[in-house]
This record gives structure tokens, C-alpha cells and sequence, in this order.
């Protein structure tokens, strides 16, 4: 119990009030700049991998006036070539041919629900899975499948996926940015609140010297000192992160809506979040620590 | 332990406090330093624990030049040397206790033995009921004896009192001699600086006598003469 308090009362200050706060804020700010960067990252990752395992082949619809079994039969033909096409091709795993029905259903919203009157429209499609260890040569594949059924084309999906992770990568940039910018806030305002401990204070810190405090030993209070209000407001915005992407994840839930990305993260996520926190503190530790040797220092 | 050769003391472009001050305290000894008000006993005292640079000259404490040490090695000179101010300079935020601990705080010394030890010394100066008070509870004398307490309870080296029985009784004041020649006694190197011409006739030692800027070294046979 004794000599629990500091020899310098540096929670005495009124810039102990405030601060605890703001790094409150810049904890919170920090942490959803983080989790927004991981869900990205994770999204980013998990489209690239779901669509890196598969093709899409797009076979026109054959052009005849005839009935529908002739259609039927012409549409089955050019199947096939392609099916042996790819069944020749080194990586591709298997070949799914969507149903007339499937297809009309994923143009439903640009052409309607006629489909009696679309059939004769519609492409034939392929999903097709490849090994994702091989390297397809698409153009390859592309060529084929032309000089088998001309008009056949291959998607990659990898014009509107770049479009898409460049997109991700500007979010994540821009979160990067944020967290630097935080870091830099507050390691200017802890900076700046020490300088003033340090004038507040200096008659003890006067004292302390002449009884023989050495500068370490005065610097380990304000690391202390910088320690427990960071610890309290980084506790605070941390609870606050937590708070608001819990309520993110659980409107998305709500929503259900597949055009939405889902606020999820995993427990490493978390972990990583709660880093934010970690390296707050050490920060406003190291940079207390550095203020007052580098002042003391300047001293005679 | 304590050797001044020629040292000169002036604040800014103002008039010299100390001139050409050149003299020595051996380990062990017992000094006062008398003088008029203004006459630099509280700037001697600063040169000795190293608060103030001279202007001129060399301040020698424990056979090392004071201008040649560091930051470190001046905190472990300073550790050496007990110092009671004239303005007591307690820490308001602590209790008498908290406050006599602070020098064991700083050598890294605390527990409950030091703490018995840091209780009986106050018990001693006539604080024992006061260990949890704050200092600005406390009389002028009392907050005198703390600061006093507090100066001599790492046993140091060599200790400088500025005025130490400014603000106490005789009763107290003798009983504070007392205390300083015992320390003394068991090896402390003393310097008291002070005005209190009844205490010095009652325990003769030395004296430094400082006026107009310089310094006499009487015996006690001297001042009394």
C-alpha cells in the first residue's frame, strides 16, 4: 500500500483528464480502420480464390429457324465439342453445363421472365473447374474452343475481379493511411502532453534530482504514468470498435442480401485488432520515456 | 570530501555572490557557515550538491571534480549527500511517511524493514503520530523535521542543512543538534548553514564565515573570542 503513489502527481495534471479520451477515440478510429482492412483483405482473398478455380464458357445459341428438338439437338451438338475440348485440356477438372433454365433465371433481371421467348437467345453456358495448382493458358483454351464452335467465349473473370481488388487495395490503402495518421496524432499528443507534465512539474522533478533521481528513474513515471491512461482510454476504444462491428455484423446478418459484403472476423482478426491496443500502449510508453530523457537531458 | 579551490560564484552580470573560495571539509568534521543574509550560505550549499556550477574554480566532492561528471554519476554523488532546504521542499502529494521514504525509494531500498526503520525516526523528531498526514497539515517546524528526517535517513555521506532550526523550538532545535552530532559521530560530514548564534556557542564546531563574497575559516575557539 505504501508508496503506491508516484513521486510526481502526474494524474494530478488536467491533461490527464483529456487524454485518457483521446486515445479512447483514436483507439476506436485505429481499430475499424483495422478490422475494415482485414475484412477487405479476407473478401479480396476469397473472391480471387473462389474465381481462380473456375471458368466460364459461353457457347452461342446455334442459328436456326427449325423446330425446338432441332434446336435442341444443334445445341447438344456444339456441346459436346466443347466438353471435348476441355475434357482434352490439362487442368480442367470438370465441366457443369448450366440448365436453360439456370441461365434464364441469372438474365431475369435485364430480360425479363419470358423465357419461351428467350430460349432461342440464350447462350449455352459452362462452369467449368479448374485445378487451381495448374496454370491454364486461357488463350489458348480461348482459340479451341473458337475453332470448335466459332462464337464460344471463355471468361476468366479476371477483368472485373482487377477492377474489384484494385478497388479492395484503395480501401486498404486508404485504412493504412488512417492508422499511420492516428499513430502519428498520438504520438504528437503524448509528446506534447509530457512536455507540459514536465514544465508542470519540474519544482519535484528539481527535488528528485538534487536527492539523486537519476533520469530513468524519473522517465519511468511518466512511462507509468503514459502506461495506465493509455490502458484506460485504449480499453475504452477498443470496447467501442468491438461494440460497432458487432453491429455491423449483425445488421449485415439481417440484411441477408448477397450483394453486401459480411463484416466477419475471425478470432486471429480479432487478435490482430486487439494488437491496436498493445501497440498504443507500448507506443505512448516509449514516446513518454523518449520526451523525458531527451528534455531531462537537455538540462545542465 | 568536500574541497572548494578558488571558486567563484555569479548569477548572470550580477555582482560575485563568492569569491576565490578555496577550503576543505575532511571526512568526519562538523561546520557551520555563518554569515549576514545575502551572503551566499544557500549559494555555497547549491555548489556543494551540485544544483549550481560555478562560475569559476572547481568544486571537488568525494575526490571527483563536480564539473567532470555526468548525469548518472551526479545522481550517485547527490545519493551521497543529505540536504535539508530552507524551504523544507516537501512533496505535498505524499504523506510524512511517503516523504521520508522517497531517498531508500530512490536507492531502491523499501519494505517493511526500512519502513520500521523510517517510523522510528520520525517517532524520534516528534512525528509519530503524523506518518499519514500530508505535509501542508503540518506546522512550519513539524514539515521541518520531516525534511530534516528525510535528509538523514539514507545515513549519508556528508549532509548540508540550510537554517535546520529555523522554524522549532530551542527544545527542538537542541534536540535536532543533538541528532546531527550523533550522526556525525557515526561518520557523516556535517555543514549547517544557520544564524542561530545560541546553538552555535552550545555545540562548538568550525565555522565558515562568509561576508562580502568571501570565506573565513574560524575554529570555535575563534567565534567565541
Amino acid at each position: 500500500m505504501l508508496l503506491a503513489r508516484p513521486d510526481i502527481p502526474l494524474d494530478q495534471d488536467s491533461t490527464s483528464r483529456f487524454l485518457p479520451w483521446l486515445i479512447a477515440f483514436m483507439v476506436f478510429l485505429a481499430s475499424l480502420a483495422l478490422a475494415s482492412l482485414l475484412v477487405v483483405e479476407s473478401l479480396v482473398t476469397r473472391w480471387d480464390r473462389g474465381l481462380r478455380a473456375e471458368l466460364t464458357v459461353q457457347i452461342p445459341p446455334p442459328d436456326s429457324s427449325g423446330g425446338d428438338e432441332e434446336l435442341a439437338g444443334l445445341r447438344q451438338e456444339r456441346l459436346d465439342q466443347v466438353l471435348a475440348v476441355l475434357a482434352k485440356t490439362s487442368g480442367v477438372q470438370d465441366a457443369e453445363v448450366l440448365s436453360q433454365e439456370a441461365v434464364a433465371q441469372l438474365v431475369e433481371p435485364w430480360l425479363g421472365s419470358n423465357r419461351d421467348e428467350m430460349a432461342i437467345f440464350l447462350p449455352s453456358l459452362l462452369a467449368v473447374r479448374i485445378d487451381p495448382l495448374t496454370q491454364i493458358d486461357v488463350p489458348a483454351l480461348q482459340l479451341a474452343l473458337d475453332q470448335a464452335v466459332a462464337g464460344t467465349q471463355v471468361d476468366d473473370h479476371q477483368r472485373w475481379l482487377g477492377a474489384l481488388v484494385r478497388l479492395a487495395r484503395s480501401v486498404e490503402l486508404g485504412a493504412l493511411l488512417v492508422l499511420l495518421l492516428v499513430a502519428m496524432a498520438g504520438t504528437a499528443t503524448v509528446v506534447f502532453v509530457t512536455r507540459a507534465s514536465l514544465a508542470i512539474h519540474r519544482p519535484v522533478i528539481e527535488l528528485l534530482h538534487l536527492m539523486g533521481a537519476e533520469d530513468r528513474y524519473i522517465a519511468k513515471q511518466f512511462q507509468g504514468h503514459a502506461l495506465r491512461f493509455s490502458l484506460r482510454g485504449g480499453l475504452v476504444g477498443f470496447a467501442a470498435a468491438a461494440g460497432i462491428l458487432g453491429l455491423f455484423a449483425y445488421l449485415g446478418d439481417q440484411m441477408e442480401s448477397g450483394l453486401l459484403p459480411r463484416v466477419e472476423l475471425s478470432i486471429l482478426d480479432w487478435a490482430i485488432v486487439a494488437v491496436v491496443l498493445l501497440v498504443t500502449c507500448v507506443i505512448a510508453m516509449l514516446t513518454a520515456r523518449f520526451t523525458v530523457t531527451r528534455t531531462l537531458g537537455k538540462l545542465q | 570530501m568536500v574541497r572548494f579551490e578558488q571558486v567563484s560564484l555569479r548569477y548572470d552580470d550580477g555582482p560575485s555572490v563568492l569569491r576565490d573560495l578555496t577550503f576543505s571539509l575532511d571526512p568526519g568534521s562538523f561546520h557551520y557557515v555563518t554569515g549576514p543574509s545575502g551572503a551566499g550560505k544557500t549559494s555555497l550549499l547549491r555548489l556543494m550538491i551540485l544544483a549550481q556550477k560555478p562560475s569559476s574554480g572547481r568544486v571537488v566532492l568525494f575526490g571527483r571534480d563536480g564539473a567532470t561528471l555526468n548525469r548518472d554519476e551526479r545522481a550517485e554523488t547527490r545519493r551521497r549527500i543529505g540536504m535539508v532546504f530552507q524551504e523544507f521542499r516537501l512533496l505535498d502529494h505524499l504523506s510524512v511517511m511517503e516523504n521520508v521514504m522517497l531517498p531508500m525509494k530512490l536507492i531502491g531500498h523499501t519494505g517493511p524493514q526500512v519502513e520500521h526503520h523510517v517510523r522510528e525516526l520520525l517517532s524520534w523528531v516528534g512525528l509519530g503520530e503524523a506518518l499519514d498526514s500530508l505535509p501542508h497539515t503540518l506546522s512550519g517546524g513539524q514539515q521541518q523535521r520531516v525534511a530534516i528526517a528525510r535528509a538523514i535517513i539514507g545515513r549519508p555521506s556528508l549532509l548540508l542543512a540550510d537554517e535546520p532550526t529555523g522554524n522549532v523550538d530551542d527544545q527542538i532545535a537542541e534536540r535536532l543538534l543533538y541528532l546531527f552530532e550523533e550522526l556525525n559521530r557515526l561518520g557523516t560530514t556535517v555543514l549547517i548553514a544557520t544564524h542561530n548564534e545560541h546553538l552555535i556557542e552550545q555545540f562548538r564546531h568550525p565555522i565558515i564565515r562568509l561576508d562580502e563574497a568571501q570565506a573565513e575559516m574560524l575554529s570555535s575557539d575563534e567565534e567565541e573570542d
